[in-house]
């Protein structure tokens, strides 16, 4: 029991470069822009995952669910299965829950899915975990509240950056961390394992450097299309594909 | 909305279904002259097999036909990179069953379905017709060993047994702690497997002579080679459920019992490769509250499926087989994942993540004496072999250490439990499972689980920190320094130092920051270079290192070899590096054309999502782009040749960077191979690495 499967990059030609990269302890940006040239077919196919879609679309309504007179009957509406005002913790299993349900009647779910379920857990929690009361207790109504609060443009915004960051460094380390460990060690590019700690931070800011990009029209997008009623699992699709080749082209620019 | 194409279905036709099935089904046969497979279950006489209701029968032939399928279609191997679409596989059944009523329901084919999926990331569906076969059939009870048929009243628990040291302390305190008797039930695979568990069953009936054990095991043997193409085996625990269940069924008790730590029972992600059911999640608490509603569907009483370890370490799991006074039969216990390379001599590979946990655990519990070194194949503490061979560790392996540390020292560090939330949300799949379980919220879930992760980090990390005592490490070195492959030289910042040898002391940098690891100064007619923090490198000026600085300084930008010559003879260069470009060629014309096609695309793309912002700065973009051309192209926007001083100025530049460069690689091949990698010669001159930061 407990196993668990690690693999490694292909030794094919377009992974070379970030294998070589790796090797000469090169900074994150340029592995960062490796891996995307090698992977962008795979990224491009991310808006067509059924998880993916379901993910974002998912946190589009969820504000306007915690702005209805009953919270948690508008997230059993969305098939999030709550039973009453939710916590933190359980708005976020019922969303994983919810996100698993929507994949198993589709029958079809990618590691991108996957990806993009666990990156809307995290940017959800990030953002109320920063802003619920603590002091004393967090209560549902301060979550319902907070989650309310995202329907503005700017909050909207700030969420979608979240989303998009996280999506993005767990794309790129989802192969980055198929060779990096193999570099750590004594007369390795990483002589230190805080030299790779390193180089994942390094990375993770480079994602959340490079999601402000997204900021910047989300929250527009956001408001204009829940103004027009066209909040579609079909406009969301393609606002996912946008947002990611804008991400794709800030990363690789490098900071 | 376009769609990814459709996976693959695999159909599975079982016991009656099999007759007729389509061609290209997997046909799963337990009944007639030549089954595809037989399961024999040990421990049981063959005459209880009339008592056990037929649904049960049904169970577990369903289990194991859902196993075999499990072996019988690849996942694509371990290194194929397809964003999981071989992994997750697609798989309908057609399953003849005795009782139709108890499967044939809306209720049971959810719970299934979602079960199965969640244990394996595969895709299940199930349709049930009833099973005719009057011919013999493969599914058999029958004596272990000398072990005598016991009367199934009175056994108190149903707990799962393999022999590694999380079901071996289950066992150990039920039978010796809490004096019960119960029933183990078992998966007979290897044969070493199998003895190892008969031993430690013997050595708890010997200790407590006046309880009840009764072994029940279960060997499932498939009749043909194309059955056994998979080894990762996801929904093995469903058999081992379906066992148990049975059995609890038997002799009337409402639950059975997994022995799993937290930390492996969750098995959160060490690594961010490991997606989904890359790490197993054979007694993930999702998956035990589906096995409980599957037993609890066929049981006259709902049935439980319980772990009480799920919120303890390992290392806590050590203190409860110590405090259940068996820790001296610790080292009898195999906890290895790789069962199938490990020997009599070594019976634990070492580099395993259940190894490395299990060696890690042992030094942080203080049991390390009962958990000798030399039942390890490969001794990660030494980074070598019990032969003494020191060049121990496979890429993979190095890899799995590395990712074991790092997530415990994740989790040492975690401050809260949303913290926990938002770093691993794959913690959120376990929360419904606990909140039933144990019938708390979803906060208090989450606190457990939490707690362990925050309490094994900091086992780990204490363990770790011993490694670095001074003597530990004295006693490490060998005559040529730390051996590479030890725990200690693979994670040296934890006071180690890069050359491994703490005593060493480089030579300090005077001219330019100790601590800086990236070095390219000029100071009078010599170069200073250092490279990732290594020894630096003293070079006489050369013009092509004066270039090279340049571009250093100017990461990520292109700029021209007559820029370059610029700089190098004290001009300076304009605020764009195209300002100082010459005219355009034929190349960079139908470039900058294609850039500007690209730019009007994003620009309709940018106006169609609302990214006002972005709209303008590509108008921008376009308008520049314009401008350039017609200031730069000749008549009629074509193309100018290249000037002899151009080219002049190109071929110049190039060739002392290359000789630098040439230069270099003399005396620090890996620096030059970078620079080789990062700087782009040619038209234009660019140093593409943005990242990394240089003493200039």
């Amino acid at each position: 029991m407990g196993h668990i499967r690690l693999g490694k990059l292909p030794r094919a030609k377009r992974w070379a470069e970030v294998v070589d990269l790796l090797g000469l302890g090169a900074g994150s940006a340029a592995v960062a822009a490796a891996t995307l040239d090698a992977a962008e077919a795979d990224l491009r196919s991310a808006p067509q995952d059924p998880a993916v879609l379901h993910a974002f679309w998912l946190l589009t309504q969820l504000p306007d669910a915690a702005r209805s007179d009953d919270f948690a009957s508008a997230l059993r509406d969305l098939g999030v299965q709550v039973e009453g005002a939710p916590s933190v913790a359980e708005l976020g299993a019922a969303l994983t829950q919810a996100i698993d349900r929507h994949a198993l009647a589709q029958r079809n779910k990618s590691d991108l899915g996957e990806m993009a379920q666990l990156a809307a857990v995290q940017s959800l929690t990030g953002l109320l975990q920063s802003r619920v009361p603590t002091l004393f207790g967090t209560t549902p109504d301060d979550v319902r509240s907070e989650v309310a609060k995202l329907a503005t443009e700017k909050q909207f915004g700030s969420l979608a950056k979240e989303f998009f960051a996280d999506f993005s460094q767990r794309f790129l380390t989802y192969y980055t961390s198929r060779e990096l460990p193999s570099h750590v060690g004594r007369d390795r590019a990483f002589p230190e394992l805080t030299a790779h700690d390193a180089f994942n931070q390094a990375l993770d800011v480079h994602c959340q450097q490079a999601s402000r990009i997204v900021e910047t029209f989300a929250g527009t997008w956001y408001s204009k299309s829940r103004f027009e009623k066209t909040l579609t699992p079909e406009r969301t699709a393609g606002f996912i594909g946008y947002a990611l080749t804008k991400m794709r082209r800030e990363l690789k620019r490098g900071d | 909305m376009s769609s990814s194409p459709p996976r693959s279905v695999h159909h599975v036709a079982c016991g009656s279904a099999a007759h007729g099935a389509p061609e290209a089904a997997l046909c799963l046969q337990l009944h007639g002259t030549s089954p595809s497979l037989s399961v024999d279950i040990a421990g049981l006489d063959q005459q209880l097999m009339t008592r056990v209701a037929p649904r049960f029968r049904d169970l577990i032939r369903l289990a194991s036909y859902v196993l075999v399928a499990d072996q019988a279609v690849s996942r694509g191997g371990e290194d194929t990179l397809d964003l999981g679409k071989r992994w997750r596989r697609d798989f309908k059944f057609v399953v003849g069953v005795e009782d139709l009523d108890a499967w044939d329901r809306d209720e049971m084919r959810q719970v299934l379905e979602s079960t199965l999926h969640t244990l394996t990331d595969d895709f299940f569906s199930f349709e049930f017709v009833p099973q005719l076969d009057s011919e013999p059939e493969q599914l058999n009870f029958g004596a272990v060993g000398d072990d005598p048929f016991l009367p199934l009243e009175g056994f108190e628990s149903v707990q799962l047994f393999s022999g590694g040291m999380d079901s071996f302390t289950g066992a150990a305190e039920e039978i010796l702690g809490n004096d019960r008797d119960v029933i183990l039930v078992s998966h007979r695979s290897a044969s070493k497997t199998w003895k190892l568990q008969r031993d430690l069953i013997d050595d708890l009936r010997q200790r407590a002579p006046s309880r009840r054990v009764l072994h029940v095991a279960v060997n499932m043997a498939k009749h043909a080679k194309e059955l056994r193409r998979e080894r990762t085996q996801r929904s093995r625990s469903f058999l081992y459920a379906a066992l148990a269940g049975t059995v609890a069924n038997l002799v009337g008790l409402d639950f059975i019992r997994f022995y799993e730590n937290g930390i492996v029972g969750m098995n959160l992600p060490v690594l961010p490769q490991v997606i989904g059911t890359r790490a197993t999640r054979t007694t993930h608490p999702e998956v035990l509250r589906g096995f409980a509603k599957i037993l609890s569907l066929l049981s006259p009483q709902p049935m439980r499926v319980e772990n009480p370890f799920e919120f303890l370490s390992r290392a806590e799991v050590a203190g409860r087989l110590n405090d259940a006074g068996a820790i001296d039969l610790l080292s009898k216990t195999v906890s290895c994942a790789h069962v199938h390379k490990s020997s009599t001599m070594h019976p634990h590979c070492g580099v395993c993540s259940q190894c490395v946990d299990r060696r890690i655990s042992m030094l942080a519990a203080g049991f390390a004496e009962h958990d000798p070194a030399e039942a390890y194949a490969v001794d990660i503490l030494r980074g070598q072999h019990p032969s003494g061979e020191t060049d121990v560790l496979k890429e993979r392996d190095r890899t799995m250490i590395i990712g074991y540390v790092d997530a415990a020292d994740r989790f040492r560090d975690l401050a809260s439990p949303l913290q926990l939330q938002h770093r691993y949300p794959e913690v959120t799949r376990a929360i419904p499972g606990l909140t039933e379980r144990y019938g708390v919220d979803a906060d208090e879930a989450l606190r457990r689980v939490y707690e362990v992760h925050k309490r094994h980090g900091e086992g780990v990390d204490r363990a770790i920190a011993a490694l670095f005592d001074p003597e530990t490490l004295r006693a490490l070195r060998r005559p040529n320094g730390i051996p590479a492959d030890s725990l200690p030289a693979l994670l040296g910042a934890r006071g180690l130092g890069a050359s491994g040898c703490p005593q060493q002391q480089e030579e300090a940098l005077e001219i330019v920051p100790a601590d800086a690891k990236h070095v390219f100064r000029r100071q009078g007619q010599n170069w200073t270079l250092k490279y990732r923090g290594g020894k630096p490198l003293i070079m006489n000026h050369t013009k092509g290192l004066n270039y090279i600085s340049f571009l250093l300084r100017h990461p990520g930008e292109e700029l021209t070899a007559l820029a370059l010559i610029d700089l190098d003879e004290g001009r300076e260069i304009g605020s764009h590096a195209l300002s100082t470009s010459f005219s355009i060629d034929e190349e960079t014309l139908s470039s900058v054309r294609g850039k500007m096609q690209e730019l009007q695309a994003d620009l309709a793309q940018a106006e169609e999502y609302y990214d006002y912002a972005e709209a303008e700065r590509l108008r921008g973009e376009i308008e520049k782009l314009e401008d350039y051309v017609r200031r730069e192209a000749g008549l009629g926007g074509k193309a100018r040749r290249e000037s002899p001083e151009q080219k002049r100025a190109r071929t110049s530049v190039s060739n002392a960077i290359t000789r630098a460069i040439r230069a270099v690689r003399k005396e620090h091949p890996a620096f030059a191979d970078y620079l080789k990698l990062q700087i782009q010669t040619g038209f234009f001159l660019q140093y593409r690495d943005t990242n990394t930061h240089w003493v200039l």
